[in-house]
Parts: structure tokens; C-alpha cells; sequence
């Protein structure tokens, strides 16, 4: 099954990403995302890039906009273009086609975050002026390297799987682009109210240590917590990904 | 005997309360071509659907390839290519890089891919332009690279939904003789939809006639129409004169007698027999070249079949 998921992502790709946009006008997007995240942005904070812990965590939705730009494309397009029927009466298992659809989308987002986050670093190595630079590099400390690795891929999971189910249920890209655009708008303002909510009702003395924690930043316990929780769901989305991808209803949808 | 490639046993599909196919029982012979024809919306592609797994039936038996549809979709996918109703290329990819997908979807090795690609796309004709966006192509082009697609990994089945379906006539002749000479190479059974008559009769050793979800007439081509046509026959010859055709009408087993263009056309009443009519009519003194069961076109046994079955449901 991994082979021919591998065959679809392949394809994915070369289809959405590269022809899609044209092979100019995808050089230069990815390229722009490189320049302003991986170069711009990280020289104009300089050493603070590395110090200051929240800037490294600021490139999690990184993938979040990568993801978008794929991902609504995935079983929409398909559909759109007259093509799903096709691949469905293929020989690919319904697992293959759908986990190439979402490594399609995971692999090119995550692998753009590691990207930028590598040149980041390799920018502020360079723009710091400093004694030795090659025996002290500037670097995270590991709770920013975890958050970018591993969170950023649970997140980028996250996503993709969202996305692919946004699309497995779209009639058109179009369609498909919307409902995601209108789940991101009203998304973050939810999570900010969320936060705004639970720490308007905390106890006085709980608020004064939650600043401090954050303020000072002592994230392992957090990391594990936040880890754990992505994990289990990004492992119940692909479940329920699973279970929507049914070729009989695709076909009649 | 082999067992035959498709066989299918009071095979039924709902939609709601729409009854698609309707209690089909069909077999389909191994090496064959068979054509599956049908006005728009008789079932047809429903019917393509769950032979290929992607629908699930209502009621009925389906076997593909020795593949019960229950348990061996999969394998029965395996072993077929399909053209929908849609060409199903990829238009933002070339037509090489269109094949390729596909021949590693059904796992062609790589050397062996790139000589089945190249000799595929050389016997229409089209190498030259294997590195042409889709998208840039013409419908028949299209349809053309997509019947290639079907047969890239030398399946035992295809199914052909319409495949000359929006072409224009000369377009469409291109590509039936294109599929008659690889369905001809491959040595394959071919599951052919279509409505255009004229294709059914050329290409088809085999048809089926479906009206809203049911099989009302199965069998070769000329049997078809001879069967459509009634009981008539044609005599060729000389001597027809008015006192023969006066003889003929009074008989019981004539329903009725006229000379066109120098045949005599004779209507035999419900279990009337060609011998005895031959027999009178050479007892008449007429010389007689030639005796055939009239046949009508395919296309008009079509309208009558559907027609009658049309007047039958009411």
C-alpha cells in the first residue's frame, strides 16, 4: 500500500504543484515562502530568533498555508476534472489513494517547515556578528527544535487530513476552498476566545502563574501534553478519513 | 467450456425509488465484444459501475473473471481497464506522463513500461506528441490516449463506456478502427457501451439491448435484427405476376404479399414457414435467384425492440 501511495503522491504533486500554478509560478512561490520565512523574518530578528523561544513556534502555521494550497485540489479536483472515476475503478486500494492524497500534502508542508526553519537558523548564523561563529553556533534549545520537528508535522497532519476531508465531501475546488478559507477565518478567533475565556475565569493567583510559565518559558511538560493530545488526534481524523472514504459513495456523491 | 468473463443473475440496483437495472441475467463469453446498448439513462453505466465494484448491487449475483463482485473487487480491478464516461486523463500532465502514472499504478516494471508506452502510443500515431499537455488536445485525441490507458497493463477485460460518445464522424471512425485492431492484438473481451447502432454492428460479436434496467434482447448482431425484422421474406427472380401475389395473399400462412423493385416481399401469418410459400411460389411458374429473411438495419431493430418494449410497459 505504501508503494502506491508513494505513485499518487508523485502524482499529486506533479499535477497540483507543479502544473498548477505553472512550473515559474511555483519556483517563485515556494521560493518567495523560503526568502521571507527562512531568510527575511529570521534576519530582521537576529539573535532574537534564537533566544526568544515564541518566534521558532511562530512558523507552526506555516504549514497550515501550505497544506491549503494543496490539499483543497486533492478528491475535489478529481472530481471537478471528471478524473476520481477513473482512479477509482483503478487497481489502488482505498487506502493507497487516500494516504497519498495526505502524504501529498504532508510531505510537501512539512517538508517546505523544515526547510524555511533550516535557513532560518543558517540566516541568523550569519547576519549575528560574533566571535568564532562556526564553534557556538546559534541554535534552539530542544523544546524549539521538538515544537518545529514534531509538532510542526502533527500540525501539518492536522491540517492535511482536515483539508482532505473538506475535500472528499466538496463538489469543486472552488467549493472546497471555501469551506476551508471559512474554517481557518473562524478558527483562530475561536481558539483566541477559547484562551481569552479560560483565563478570564481562572483565580487570580492561577492567572499570575500562568503568565510567569509563559513568560519564562518552561514548555517540556507543556510540549508532552500538547503532543499527546495532537497525536490522538490526528489518529482519530485519519480513522474517520478512513471511514469516509467509501468508493461506492464517492461515486454516487 | 470456459467459464464465460461476465455473468451477471437477476442483477438489480436501486436509487431511491428509481430502479436502474432491473433483474439483469447476462453472460458475457470470454474473447468476445460485447456491446451493451441502450437509450440515455436505460442503465448502462450503472450497470459498468458494479461490474467493476464501485457501486454495490441492490439484489443479484455478479462474477467477473471468475471474481465473485462481493468479495473480488478488488482482483477484478486488477485484472480490467475501464474508459468511463469521462476520458479521465489528466489535462495539466502530457500524455507520456498520463501513461506512466497509469502503468505504474497497475505495477508495469520500468523497462518493460517505457517499451509498452512507446508502443502503444506509436501504433495511433501519436509518439510524436507524447510530451503535448492533454489539455491541448482535441476530444478525439483524447479518447484515443485514454483507450491506450485501458489497455497499458494487458488486462484480460475492458470495459468501454461510450468511448466515440461527442465525436465527430470521422473522428469516431478513426478511433473504431483503432480499437478494433488492439481489441484484434490483445486478444480481449471487451464490455462496450454505446448507442450509436452502427458502432454496435461493426465492432460487437455480441449485443445486449437494455431499456430502463432490463435486457430485452440478447444476442448476435444479425440474429438481432432478424429477429426485429419479423417474418419477412425476400425473393428475388422472375415471374411475380398479379395472379401469384392474388395465390399468396389467399394462403393462411401469408399475412400479405407485394413486389418492390423487382422483389417479391412476402409477410408470413403467426407460424407461417418459408417452405411451403417457396414451394407455391415455384409451382406458380416464377423463377426464383434467391430466398432471405429480410433483416432490418441494426439501428431500426433497436427502435422496434425498444419501441415494442415501450408500448408493453404502457
Amino acid at each position: 500500500m505504501l508503494a502506491d501511495a508513494w505513485i499518487v503522491m508523485l502524482k499529486e504533486w506533479r499535477e497540483v504543484l507543479f502544473r498548477g500554478m505553472g512550473m515559474r509560478g511555483s519556483i517563485g512561490f515556494f521560493g518567495l515562502v523560503v526568502l521571507v520565512f527562512g531568510v527575511a523574518i529570521p534576519a530582521r530578528s537576529g539573535s532574537l530568533w534564537v533566544t526568544v523561544p515564541w518566534s521558532a513556534l511562530t512558523a507552526a502555521w506555516l504549514p497550515l498555508m501550505l497544506v491549503m494550497a494543496v490539499v483543497a485540489d486533492s478528491f475535489a479536483g478529481e472530481r471537478e476534472r471528471h478524473t476520481l472515476e477513473t482512479l477509482l475503478a483503478s487497481r489502488l486500494s482505498d487506502g493507497a489513494i487516500l494516504l497519498g492524497k495526505v502524504a501529498a500534502a504532508v510531505v510537501f508542508a512539512w517538508g517546505m517547515l523544515l526547510l524555511v526553519a533550516a535557513m532560518s537558523l543558517v540566516t541568523v548564523n550569519v547576519v549575528v556578528p560574533r566571535a568564532q561563529p562556526w564553534l557556538h553556533p546559534l541554535l534552539w534549545r530542544w523544546e524549539e527544535a521538538f515544537g518545529v520537528i514534531v509538532l510542526g508535522l502533527l500540525v501539518t497532519v492536522l491540517c492535511a487530513t482536515i483539508g482532505v476531508m473538506v475535500s472528499l465531501k466538496s463538489e469543486t475546488v472552488r467549493q472546497a476552498n471555501l469551506r476551508l478559507s471559512m474554517g481557518l477565518i473562524l478558527f483562530f478567533p475561536a481558539i483566541m476566545l477559547l484562551f481569552v475565556g479560560v483565563y478570564s475565569v481562572m483565580p487570580a493567583d492561577v492567572q499570575i502563574v500562568v503568565l510567569d510559565s509563559v513568560q519564562t518559558w518552561r514548555p517540556g511538560p507543556v510540549l508532552f501534553v500538547i503532543t499527546l493530545v495532537l497525536t490522538a488526534i490526528d489518529g482519530l481524523l485519519i480513522w474517520l478519513s478512513s471511514r469516509l472514504f467509501v468508493r461506492n459513495r464517492l461515486i454516487l456523491d | 467450456m470456459p467459464s464465460p468473463a461476465i455473468r451477471t443473475d437477476g442483477l438489480t440496483r436501486d436509487f431511491a425509488s428509481i430502479r436502474a437495472v432491473d433483474g439483469l441475467t447476462l453472460e458475457v463469453a470470454e474473447g468476445t465484444v460485447f456491446g451493451f446498448l441502450g437509450p440515455n439513462g436505460s442503465g448502462k453505466t450503472t450497470t459498468i459501475r458494479l461490474l467493476l465494484g464501485l457501486l454495490a448491487p441492490t439484489s443479484g449475483d455478479i462474477e467477473v473473471l471468475g471474481h465473485d463482485i462481493r468479495t473480488g473487487a478488488p482482483a477484478i480491478r486488477a485484472a480490467s481497464g475501464a474508459l468511463m464516461e469521462h476520458s479521465g486523463l489528466y489535462e495539466r500532465l502530457s500524455a507520456w506522463e498520463n501513461l506512466e502514472f497509469f502503468a505504474r499504478v497497475w505495477r508495469i516494471p520500468k523497462g518493460e513500461r517505457e517499451a509498452r508506452i512507446k508502443e502503444l502510443l506509436e501504433s495511433i500515431g501519436l509518439w510524436d506528441r507524447r510530451g503535448e499537455l492533454v489539455g491541448t488536445w482535441s476530444r478525439g485525441m483524447k479518447q484515443k490516449l485514454a483507450v491506450l490507458r485501458t489497455l497499458l497493463h494487458r488486462p484480460r477485460l475492458v470495459f468501454l463506456d461510450e468511448p466515440t460518445a461527442g465525436l465527430d464522424p470521422i473522428a469516431a471512425a478513426a478511433l473504431r478502427e483503432d480499437l478494433l485492431r488492439l481489441v484484434a492484438e490483445e486478444g480481449l473481451t471487451v464490455f462496450l457501451t454505446t448507442h450509436n447502432l452502427a458502432e454496435a454492428e461493426r465492432l460487437c460479436s455480441q449485443v445486449g439491448v437494455v431499456r430502463r434496467g432490463r435486457l430485452i434482447a440478447h444476442g448476435h448482431p444479425d440474429e438481432i435484427r432478424v429477429a426485429a425484422a419479423g417474418n419477412r421474406l425476400e425473393i428475388a427472380g422472375r415471374g411475380f405476376t398479379p395472379s401469384l401475389l392474388d395465390g399468396l395473399r389467399s394462403r393462411q400462412d401469408v399475412a400479405g404479399a407485394v413486389v418492390v423493385n423487382g422483389r417479391l416481399c412476402v409477410e408470413l401469418a403467426t407460424g407461417g414457414t418459408t417452405p411451403p410459400v417457396v414451394a407455391f411460389v415455384v409451382g406458380a411458374g416464377a423463377d426464383i435467384e434467391e430466398v432471405r429473411r429480410a433483416a432490418d438495419s441494426l439501428e431500426d431493430a433497436f427502435l422496434n425492440i425498444v419501441g415494442e418494449a415501450e408500448r408493453d410497459a404502457g
